[in-house]
């Protein structure tokens, strides 16, 4: 897959205070791309430059082959933008909303009316249809935002906290929509604090701290290259001393622990593994050999609380 | 932007979302101007009073120049002073209609959604200010009171004892512009200001306070003292400069406030 969102050296300095520095990111076409970190990590500036909304002190982006700082116009073409603030006009009805930003995007008349129902059935909100937009839930405005990005049939959309403040409903909602808009094609472009929401969606991240990448990459993978030692869960049938007594004969493991001294499955131990996928399944290979009853083996998945914690420091800038 | 753009836009600047939402077609885009119209009426009273004064003896002048011009002060008198409540009411309104138009869209978080859809900012800008306007509804008269006074004084020139061509040109031409580009400077202004102040109460203060400065500052009298008394120019140039200059400072200044309101608002949001 090629490359969709290019960015280079991207600096951006207030006086005394730097916001961003010298970020490079690159993002494959399709992706759906979590950008995460403490507030005044430098998201909201990385949003603004690559929409063209901030200049950059340095450093140079590209969003689809279009250069943020020379061909704007371009870059406008092909993203859609959701601000971290509503950007709604209460005053209108849902579907002269979308309507008015069709026609701000040259939408032709003819084409607008279908494009409206589609995108309201999409958002969940053809029933709103014909209702003022001050009249909707934080949710649902948050979900014809979203619909409104999509008006002009963009290839990246660029959402800041898209599900911030939401209830928890709204933003599960927030979390199928960009599921769905994955499988249209969409590469998606957000940046989020709620880890939980980001872990479930995106292909890749990006951690920033106080204007600095930390960790960027494909997030399984980085998971597996931020843990030093797997950990492997093991679960058998019947007594867990055999298991633990053999498990201490055993090279590259550490930290055994069972059901019994910490909050595990029953008749579960857990373990600090160091070695490949080959050496794993040896170990498995000669549990079983040495006739335990094993009847689940897992390696647990570490969650982003985890690749985050380790990663930052809690620096603010 | 290019000549061409910009020709397309004004041809279709009618079907422009933006020019249509602020001229009150699509939602209620400004509801401080729908509050500000509860009072329309001691605006209307203001502009008749004033109106009527500055009408008068912003034309009193010719009376003094040459005996045939009593004839022509007749003449103007009346459309002067329609135009110059016209005017006024436009001054006074202005403000409310663009003062507000960036503060909410920003307020409403919208204003970096425009930006980013094609439309260029100073385009969006335009569409703003032309669509706030057309809700004034006074554009129609004040074209047809501009266009007679215009030709009278432009044509009266011809007909003074001396010949005094220049001052009819002078006075010709300041007639047909300079309510178009006060009511403009004024609404350039109020928008202007809308980006550094937050309340659009204050704004439209300050935009008055503004005004009533650049109108002091500014006026025949002023321009006709310097071109006359310092610059020693003969009695019919000073008072055609003194009828010109001021349309001047009023374009240039919307120049310059059309500048620093693209600056302010590429900045903005």
């Amino acid at each position: 897959m090629s490359s969709i969102i290019e960015i280079q050296g991207l600096t951006k300095k207030y006086e005394e205070l730097t916001a961003l520095n010298d970020l490079n990111l690159s993002i494959e076409e399709g992706a759906v791309f979590g950008f995460i970190g403490p507030n005044g990590a430098g998201k909201t500036t990385t949003m603004r430059i690559i929409t063209t909304l901030l200049k950059p002190t340095s450093g140079k982006a590209w969003i689809a082959g279009h250069s943020v700082t020379d061909d704007p116009r371009g870059v406008r073409r092909v993203i859609g933008y959701m601000p971290d603030f509503f950007g709604v006009y209460d005053d209108m009805k849902v579907w002269e909303y979308l309507d008015f930003f069709a026609a701000c995007y040259d939408v032709p008349v003819n084409a607008r009316q279908s494009m409206v129902g589609d995108l309201l059935d999409l958002v969940d909100l053809g029933h709103k249809r014909d209702a003022f937009v001050d009249s909707l839930s934080r949710g649902m405005k948050q979900r014809l935002c979203l619909a409104r990005t999509l008006a002009h049939d963009p290839q990246i959309l660029i959402l800041d906290e898209p599900a911030s403040g939401l209830d928890p409903r709204a933003r599960i909602e927030i979390r199928e929509l960009l599921k769905e808009l994955k499988i249209m094609g969409k590469t998606i472009f957000f940046s989020s604090h709620i880890l939980s929401e980001v872990a479930d969606i995106c292909t890749s991240i990006a951690i920033m701290e106080a204007g600095n990448l930390v960790v960027h990459g494909d997030m399984e993978e980085m998971k597996r290259q931020i843990r030093t030692h797997r950990l492997i869960q093991v679960k058998v049938l019947g007594e867990l001393a055999p298991l633990q007594e053999r498990l201490i004969q055993l090279p590259n493991i550490a930290d055994i622990v069972t059901s019994a001294e910490m909050e595990l499955p029953p008749d579960t131990v857990r373990f600090d593994f160091n070695g490949d996928d080959e050496a794993l399944s040896q170990l498995l290979g000669s549990l079983i050999g040495d006739g335990i009853k094993i009847i689940s083996f897992h390696e647990e998945q570490g969650d982003l609380e985890d690749v985050f914690l380790q990663v930052t420091q809690g620096v603010v800038n | 932007m290019t000549f061409r753009e910009w020709r397309t836009f004004f041809r279709t600047l009618k079907h422009n979302p933006i020019y249509q939402r602020e001229a009150g077609l699509i939602g209620e885009p400004n509801p401080f101007y729908n509050g500000l119209r509860k009072y329309a009426f001691f605006f209307f009273l203001a502009a008749l009073v004033l109106g009527a004064c500055g009408g008068v003896s912003n034309r009193s002048y010719l009376l003094g120049l040459d005996p045939n011009a009593a004839i022509l002060w007749g003449m103007v008198c009346i459309p002067a002073m329609l135009i110059s409540m016209v005017t006024l009411y436009g001054l006074l309104m202005a403000p409310a209609l663009t003062a507000p138009a960036l503060r909410l869209e920003r307020d409403r978080g919208t204003w970096d959604i425009l930006r980013l859809t094609p439309q260029p900012v100073s385009m969006i800008l335009v569409a703003k200010v032309l669509g706030g306007l057309r809700r004034l509804g006074i554009w129609k008269i004040l074209l047809v009171l501009t266009a007679i006074e215009g030709l009278v004084l432009g044509i009266g020139g011809l007909f003074t004892e001396e010949g005094l061509y220049a001052v009819g040109l002078a006075g010709g031409l300041t007639a047909v512009i300079r309510p178009w580009i006060e009511i403009l400077f004024s609404a350039a202004l109020g928008m202007y200001l809308s980006t550094w102040v937050g309340s659009a109460s204050v704004t439209l203060a300050l935009t008055y306070g503004g005004l009533l400065l650049f109108r002091m500052f500014n006026n025949t009298f002023l321009w006709m003292g310097i071109w006359g008394g310092l610059l020693q120019q003969n009695e019919e140039t000073t008072i055609a400069l003194g009828l010109l200059f001021p349309t001047l400072m009023y374009v240039i200044a919307v120049i310059f406030l059309g500048f620093g309101i693209i600056r302010r608002a590429n900045k903005y949001g």
